[in-house]
């Protein structure tokens, strides 16, 4: 026994250099990621990997085989055949990297919460950030496995033509991007429950809801705008991105929508996903508010700035309300209704200050009010997505107004400006409640049912009345009801558009806006003020017992 | 660091999950280089307390420090001076014993030379897992699981290790092993706090003890003077607080939330007691002569034959009296071959100092 050698790291002239000495890719390939590298070789030491792998790859080879076969008996150019085992393929192994990516991810920190390993894990000083990165890379390794084994199958459409080798490399490069979004998903599942089973369950659940869903509108859906757009593109592709970028004309459009919007619509969610297993393998005190409200940020002016672009880019065919100017903005309102809605929900865990932790750490740090400014806070983050919310909505009516100005000269800019304002209300208010009820309770999932079930019921509960009253009275004025939700719009826009409008419904509406944006910024300067108690009465705890400490040290000290 | 500096400061902590009071005010020092025995029974909020000393859990009230740093505060820092083993810890599937060490070398980012791990060498070494260093750790027993995780928390050579009912479920061969390799921590100078509800496994290595029951320090200190103070309170009516605790101190204010912090004291004083003490004793002689003697004593108050040929003598008063006896055999010319306690002193602490409550 020799306990003395555990005392006696080699001199630094011996050490490998650390990634700041290196630069991140070297550093990442000398001192790559220690829960990588375990995982990698746990995953190699597994006897059923490589029977899952033959048993994946041999299935989809019978049905990519059997589907193109089927294909090629009837009188149908080989070109054709040979794009229908293309997209065959992809969709296919889409739906491989749909099931087996979440479920790989999932397995990974649940695991290690039920094993009891996580403790030790985190002990090691291991940031939440290295554990994340660490196990994305594992799952992520893992998933590209399974996409290498398939691989050749692709390479059967080969065989037929009517697909070039561009267009398969790309459709990989997009299938890895996705098996990234995927094993992010699962992460972030993993990271926010401690049963491997509950995790795995729920995940896989989801995955099998989202993932069709997602295949449907960014597929087909998509594919039938694309060609709108670009005739070369053909509609009604599941897997029309790669010859998009094949065979779409080059320009503005093509680097926007073939280039921009693909990157943006799957780093937002990745980033998120990322944001979200990072929290949640944080501890209660340490920060887990920064990064999701820089996501938020960037979300937003990426929302906005693409919601008030959107009316004036799409030209001004057609008569409002049914142009597609009046129908981009709308729906712009309508989608950033529902962001703001989900972001609410989530900023509801917010505490109500930052932990002595915390502020101890920015002081040692000299963090700036910026700094922060992002970090936890009940009233601070509130504020910002109030802030926010109303510079979205801001940009977004603007932008409706502004191409109706040039377009239709005016015509239903009143609609989109109530539009605009009747959602801005209602989200006003759903964020106000959203702070005052976290404010009042120690669960943010009482906190996120509660809210819920109110706009729930303001949504639902009036238009059951008014359909009631509306039929026993044969009167239009019970609409008035609905003024309580946000879809009251329609009501609105009904009566804007009506030869004679009904302006007791009209002044319900305006009635409405007034109230539950004033609603909204009472909860939420009442919830200001409890959070604003909450936090002195611990700080004063704090200087109390600092004080009776060192009363009793002083005590102890000045004993015989 | 300073020679004062406790290597553990507990101070007035308090910790309740929904409205249950999990810890009440606990408050105990470990000083540098001692094996502190953290004992209680099954859910007295032993491990609720490691947890915290741990960086694992945020505490409700009270001030926690490892070698003077603020677990609350500093948890990055405290994580790199400890070396923390819970009770029932997990192992990963599908990884050498070399394998989960250089893992956990380089979570600890521990310095290493190239591809050579001269700390994993040298924490096998000391936990006697060298010759195992190629077996997939999932096959191995739970004794040497232990010792895995023992040659775990020492690859960062932290200073105090928190070893958290580290001979549960380990057969009587492997509780020695482990003890031995306690005492050779010790020797290199680790503060060691462990706690377990097994006094047995604690008797023979620990050298100050804290015990708790239903939330609380019932009694901390070494465990000499935690003796000389029960002997204290045989010698007449006592109280409870007698018993050298941490919880004289001022008035510590309490969050909204969080239990009266020094509420747990006693105050009403305990009818008095008449101590009682047990020895056995070996006397190459017929029982009833030796009983004949014995009860002749004043202070004997039972005599009863024990197992192993031993005979079992229940006495008031303290070490005198047992020098009474021998002298009485020896007198009486009966060969006195031992006479030793019927409890070790760390249980004879124990039943003295706890009511028997459990949570």
């Amino acid at each position: 026994m020799k306990p003395q050698a555990l005392q006696q790291p080699p001199p630094p002239s011996q050490r490998i250099p650390g990634r700041t000495e290196l630069g991140w890719l070297q550093g990442l390939l000398a001192n790559p990621n220690a829960i990588w590298i375990r995982e990698v070789r746990q995953s190699a030491r597994l006897d059923r990997t490589p029977w899952l792998l033959f048993a994946v790859t041999l299935l989809l080879s019978l049905l990519v085989a059997s589907i193109g076969g089927t294909a090629s008996s009837a009188s149908v150019s080989p070109a054709k055949v040979g794009m229908a085992v293309s997209q065959v393929f992809f969709s296919l192994a889409y739906g491989v990297v749909t099931l087996v990516g979440p479920a790989v991810a999932a397995n990974t920190i649940a695991a290690e919460r039920e094993g009891r390993t996580w403790e030790a894990l985190v002990l090691t000083g291991m940031t939440p950030a290295q554990i994340a990165r660490g196990k994305f890379l594992s799952s992520f390794t893992t998933l590209s496995l399974y996409i290498a084994a398939i691989a050749p199958i692709g390479a059967l459409s080969f065989a037929f033509g009517g697909t070039t080798a561009t267009e398969t490399i790309v459709g990989f490069i997009l299938l890895f991007m996705l098996a990234g979004l995927w094993v992010a998903f699962g992460l972030a599942m993993s990271a926010a429950m401690s049963s491997l089973r509950g995790a795995i369950v729920l995940t896989l659940i989801l995955a099998i809801i989202v993932g069709p869903v997602l295949y449907v509108i960014f597929g087909p859906a998509m594919s039938a705008l694309a060609h709108e757009h670009w005739s070369q593109v053909p509609a009604g592709l599941p897997i029309w991105l790669p010859v998009a970028y094949t065979r779409a004309n080059f320009g503005i459009d093509y680097l926007v929508l073939l280039v921009a919007l693909p990157f943006v619509v799957l780093a937002l969610p990745a980033w998120f996903l990322y944001e979200v297993t990072v929290a949640n393998l944080s501890a209660k005190a340490d920060d887990r508010s920064s990064g999701l409200k820089r996501w938020f940020i960037v979300s937003t002016l990426a929302g906005a700035g693409l919601a008030a672009a959107a009316p004036a880019s799409l030209g001004g065919r057609g008569t409002p309300p049914s142009d597609p100017a009046s129908f981009a903005t709308h729906t712009a309102l309508w989608c950033l209704g529902l962001f703001f809605g989900f972001c609410a929900l989530l900023f509801i865990g917010e505490p109500a200050g930052p932990s002595r932790r915390l502020t101890t750490l920015w002081s040692k740090n000299n963090v700036g009010a910026l700094g922060r400014a992002l970090g936890p806070g009940l009233a601070r983050t509130f504020m910002l997505v109030m802030l926010l919310e109303t510079c979205a909505f801001g940009a977004a009516t603007f932008g409706g107004v502004f191409a109706m100005g040039i377009f239709h000269k005016g015509s239903g800019v009143l609609g989109i400006m109530l539009s605009g304002a009747t959602l801005w209300a209602h989200v006003i208010f759903f964020t106000g409640l959203s702070a005052w009820l976290r404010a009042r309770t120690d669960s943010p999932l009482g906190a996120r049912i509660i809210a819920l079930a109110v706009m729930l019921a303001l949504v639902v509960l009036p238009w059951a009345f008014a359909a009631v009253g509306g039929i026993a009275t044969k009167q239009d004025e019970w609409l008035a009801l609905g003024a309580t939700n946000p879809f009251y719009v329609v009501v609105i826009l009904g009566q804007l558009a009506a030869p004679a409008p009904n302006h007791f419904l009209l002044i319900a509406g305006y009635i409405g806006i007034l109230f539950f944006g004033a609603a909204g910024l009472v909860l939420f300067t009442l919830a200001q003020l409890k959070a604003r108690a909450i936090n002195a009465a611990s700080s004063l705890h704090y200087v109390q017992l600092d004080a009776a400490l060192a009363a009793e040290d002083s005590a102890t000290t000045t004993a015989p | 660091m300073s020679a004062q500096l406790p290597a553990i400061s507990v101070r007035h902590l308090s910790h309740r999950f929904g409205r249950f009071d999990v810890l009440r005010d606990v408050s105990f020092d470990v000083h540098q280089g001692e094996i502190f025995g953290f004992i209680g029974p099954n859910g007295a909020g032993k491990t609720t307390t490691i947890r915290v000393l741990s960086t694992l859990l945020e505490p409700m009230a009270g001030r926690v420090k490892v070698l003077g740093r603020d677990v609350t505060l500093e948890p990055e820092l405290v994580r790199k001076d400890i070396g923390y083993m819970p009770d029932h810890a997990g192992v990963y599937d599908r990884v050498t014993v070399r394998e989960y060490l250089e893992f956990f070398a380089d979570a600890y980012k521990v310095p290493t030379a190239g591809s050579s791990y001269a700390v994993v060498d040298a924490s096998m070494e000391l936990t006697d897992l060298t010759r195992l260093s190629d077996k997939i750790v999932s096959t191995m027993s739970k004794g040497m699981k232990q010792r895995l995780q023992l040659a775990r928390v020492l690859l960062h050579d932290p200073k105090v290790l928190i070893l958290d009912e580290p001979a549960s479920d380990l057969d009587p061969r492997a509780r020695i092993e482990i003890r031995d390799l306690l005492m050779e921590l010790r020797a290199m100078g680790k503060t060691v706090l462990l706690s377990s509800h097994i006094l047995t496994e604690l008797a023979d290595v620990v050298t100050s003890v804290a015990i708790m029951e239903r939330g609380r320090i019932v009694v901390s200190g070494p465990i000499g003077e935690i003796a000389e103070a029960l002997e204290r309170q045989r010698s007449g009516p006592t109280q409870r607080q007698a018993l050298p605790t941490s919880a004289d101190s001022p008035t510590v204010p309490t969050p909204k939330e969080a239990p009266n912090l020094n509420s747990f004291v006693p105050n009403t004083p305990e009818p008095p007691r008449v101590a009682q003490r047990s020895v056995k004793v070996r006397v190459l002689a017929p029982f009833d002569r030796v009983s004949a003697i014995l009860t002749d004593l004043p202070f004997v108050t039972a005599v009863r034959p024990g197992a192993m040929a031993t005979i079992q003598v229940t006495f008031s008063g303290d070490d005198r009296a047992v020098a009474l006896m021998v002298r009485s055999l020896v007198t009486a010319d009966l060969p006195v071959v031992s006479v030793e306690p019927e409890r070790n002193e760390l249980e004879r602490i124990f039943l003295e100092a706890t009511r028997g409550d459990l949570q």
